[in-house]
């Protein structure tokens, strides 16, 4: 036997291996972990949320709503940022098998930000006696990802999130509706409070990039070091 | 010795490469992918036995085809900006595809997946009533290689092997006034009114805004007349539309929602098709 043939053999095998590892996100017992919690605010004045035009189902949307893009509470506080560590390999464990609600609420969708992982199912509802019809996009170039139609009402579909990155989602049929799912490869992802402040728990120690990100006030990637069993703090503002 | 050596390292690579590809849920995907019978393809099949291979030698051949048959609409690039595209449909979709986009409107696969060779071939074949001439007239093996150049287009057509297909359950159900009265309370019921209109004129409460992914307006089909159909009018079109809908524009996927009740679509499929009769 030759043994270069052996080396050969046995590195394409380890190759492989390792391939199927890249990129996936490995769940272990975090002890001792740390946190990463904050505020994320808006200074100066809120901008303000465009009147949206309805032009349809007005007996079921009703005749005026105001666009839920920027929710600037007491002190800056910015609702619906989403914090998200960037580069993370492994960490606490999540339910695989968790699903993500989308609700066609009164023609928008409820919630109007919210984050998953990888894998987990979106679940998604028709609340109305409308038809909608919920139309994913994946990432900046807005491919579409599913376009369901929901004609009746109160019966959930699950779909699976098979990519990450942000996804846009909207409806064909009301073409104001518009929310988005943040999909991570892993749980470290929230959506931030009324009140702008958020916490990411259970983070092995260690130093982390973390992206935050808002539909209309674009994002911002910050260090973050965690002690074990400390917590780390981190504000961001958006605005002037 | 050398051989077995050799066998057992191929062996065992494979093994590790069939659960690297095929995790997570793979396996149950090519199962159902095993089961499930791609939507039925109306046009001549015999062309299939002569399938040529798909390798670089015919794409490179369908690149040839392709800059002598399609440039002039869908471009040089294939981004739908060929210069015929200027005078066709300027501010209305449909507009040439952009083939390097990934999003195609005709398929038998689940609502975001890529289509299926046959579709594109099919789409090729048949062209798109009312937009894309057909191509019938061409040697089936240079369409192939088409659809290879076209395929080549876009990276996922290598990463994505097992596309979720759409289950053709059950057959036609031949059409009879029983049959069109049903399918009249599934369009009532299933909501393809509030597009397609009360008489299926294309004219129903939310038509007016319809756009396509590009953002130009791309109102519901005018099911009355035959020519409205861009993917076909015979039974196992109307079906695969329904089930499929159309990625790139508004018309979604109802597949979820008929699960279980596929009879319900071919009733469905009967009185659409009546509208035009």
């Amino acid at each position: 036997m030759n043994k270069k043939k052996l080396m050969t053999c046995v590195g394409v095998v380890a190759s492989l291996m390792m391939a199927s590892n890249a990129n996936a996100y490995k769940a272990v017992t975090v002890t001792n972990g740390g946190s990463i919690s904050g505020k994320i605010s808006f200074s100066g004045a809120a901008p303000s949320n465009p009147k949206l035009d309805i032009t349809k189902d007005k007996e079921t949307c009703g005749a005026s709503i105001s666009a839920d893009y920027y929710i600037v509470g007491a002190g800056g506080g910015l609702k619906n940022a989403v914090v998200v560590i960037e580069n993370i390999e492994q960490g606490k464990a999540y339910d695989k098998k968790g699903k993500v609600p989308v609700d066609n609420k009164k023609c928008m969708f409820t919630p109007h930000v919210t984050t998953a992982v990888k894998g987990q199912k979106l679940a998604i509802n028709n609340s109305d006696p409308v038809l909608h019809n919920t139309h994913l996009y994946h990432g900046e170039k807005l491919k579409t990802m599913y376009n369901i139609a929901l004609p009746l009402q109160n019966r959930v579909i699950k779909k699976p999130l098979r990519k990450d990155g942000v996804i846009t989602v909207k409806c064909d049929a009301h073409e104001w509706m518009l929310s988005y799912v943040y999909v991570a490869k892993h749980p470290y992802s929230v959506v931030t409070a009324a009140d702008g402040s958020f916490t990411l728990s259970d983070v092995p120690a260690g130093s982390y990039k973390v992206k935050i990100w808002h539909e209309k006030l674009g994002e911002s990637i910050q260090d973050v070091t965690v002690a074990a069993g400390g917590t780390a703090t981190l504000n961001h503002s958006f605005g002037k | 010795m050398k051989k077995y050596t050799r066998f057992i390292c191929s062996l065992s690579a494979a093994m590790v490469l069939s659960i690297v590809t095929s995790f997570p849920g793979a396996a149950q995907a090519a199962e159902a992918k095993a089961k499930a019978k791609p939507a039925e393809l109306p046009i001549k099949v015999s062309p299939y036995k002569k399938r040529p291979e798909e390798n670089a030698k015919s794409v490179a051949e369908g690149r040839v085809i392709y800059e002598n048959a399609c440039i002039y609409c869908h471009g040089v690039e294939a981004k739908g900006d060929g210069p015929v595209a200027f005078y066709l449909s300027r501010d209305t979709a449909p507009r040439p595809r952009d083939l390097t986009s990934g999003i195609y409107k005709f398929r038998s696969t689940a609502s975001g997946e890529l289509p299926m060779d046959e579709d594109i071939f099919r789409t090729i074949t048949r062209g798109v009533t009312g937009f894309m001439p057909g191509f019938e007239g061409m040697a089936p093996a240079d369409r192939w290689k088409l659809v290879y150049y076209v395929k080549s287009l876009v990276p996922d057509f290598k990463e994505v092997t097992d596309p979720q297909i759409i289950k053709m359950v059950g057959t036609v159900i031949p059409s009879s006034a029983v049959s069109i009265r049903r399918g009249y309370d599934v369009y009532q019921q299933f909501k393809c009114w509030e597009c397609h209109g009360g008489g299926g004129r294309g004219d129903g409460k939310k038509a007016s805004t319809l756009k396509d992914d590009w953002g130009f307006p791309l109102p519901p089909r005018d099911l009355t007349r035959l020519s409205s159909f861009k993917n076909g009018s015979a039974p196992a079109d109307v079906y695969r539309t329904v089930m499929a809908g159309f990625d790139g524009g508004a018309m979604p996927s109802y597949a979820d929602f008929f699960e279980g009740s596929e009879k319900d679509v071919w009733h469905l499929v009967n009185y659409v098709r009546s509208l035009s009769e």
